[in-house]
């Protein structure tokens, strides 16, 4: 399945039922759906905020697809270079106080997902996350 | 996404119900740092009908937090579903917000 949205930060409502629609449709449990949703939210919000270098309108591509008990998700976009697998993770042990609000939206990416690829190609961004070993049809 | 607030003692229980996400996340912020403006220093998140959370909702967890330290206030959670769990402990939230499985023991521990 295939969604293209505008660099527009009201699109994560269509992402959303993009997301919900795949999920019906290959009977993801709940819980995965959850956590397909959230990463994509998180990266598709890191580049509408943070990935271009001027204000005009671009096209950011995500492509759902499930096959043999694995779920990949791919975005694609023609922002600024940025490979997520090089940011620093999150200091997860210093107090609350001194605790950056911020560098959290990668790391939950991360973890949500068995493998992460990046890679720069033709001026573009291209991310794909896997997940392996998906448990189709559960409730 | 809904916000319920409902005062018990000297706790204010704020009950979330929907999705805290990009778009809702402002409007949550905005709630809950007038509740304390408003003297209330005691609080317990009810997350049992929070449907979704992202990076944002978290950090409005923090900011919120982090308000409440000088005054020595205390921030509890309450009735964590485990999709909502497993982000709270991936973004490492769980050490800083301890959690109850229902709002009476939220209540009675942060009273």
């Amino acid at each position: 399945m295939e969604l293209v949205i505008q660099n527009d930060l009201r699109e994560i409502e269509t992402l959303t039922r993009f997301v919900e629609q795949f999920a019906e449709q290959h009977k993801l449990p709940p819980k995965l759906s959850f956590q397909i949703n959230l990463a994509l939210e998180e990266l598709v919000t890191n580049i509408i905020s943070y990935g271009y270098s001027d204000a005009g309108p671009h096209k950011i591509r995500l492509v759902l697809h499930m096959a043999d008990g694995r779920l990949t998700a791919e975005v694609e976009d023609d922002g600024c270079a940025f490979n997520p697998l090089e940011a620093p993770p999150p200091d997860l042990d210093v107090p609350l106080e001194d605790r950056p609000v911020g560098g959290l939206g990668i790391h939950l990416v991360k973890n949500m997902f068995d493998s992460m690829d990046y890679r720069r190609e033709n001026d573009k961004n291209w991310l794909i996350l896997t997940k392996n070993h998906v448990n189709v049809g559960a409730t | 996404m809904n916000i319920n607030e409902e005062v018990r003692g000297n706790v204010c229980i704020i009950a979330l119900n929907g999705r805290l996400d990009n778009e809702s996340t402002q409007g949550f912020q905005e709630r809950i740092s007038s509740i304390i403006d408003g003297g209330q220093t005691r609080l317990v998140l009810d997350l049992g009908d929070l449907e979704y959370i992202s990076s944002v909702g978290l950090r409005a967890f923090l900011l919120a937090s982090k308000k409440l330290k000088p005054l020595e206030g205390k921030l509890v959670l309450a009735r964590l579903q485990d999709h909502i769990k497993e982000v709270l402990d991936i973004a490492g939230f769980s050490s800083l917000f301890p959690s109850y499985p229902s709002v009476d023991e939220a209540v009675q521990n942060v009273s």
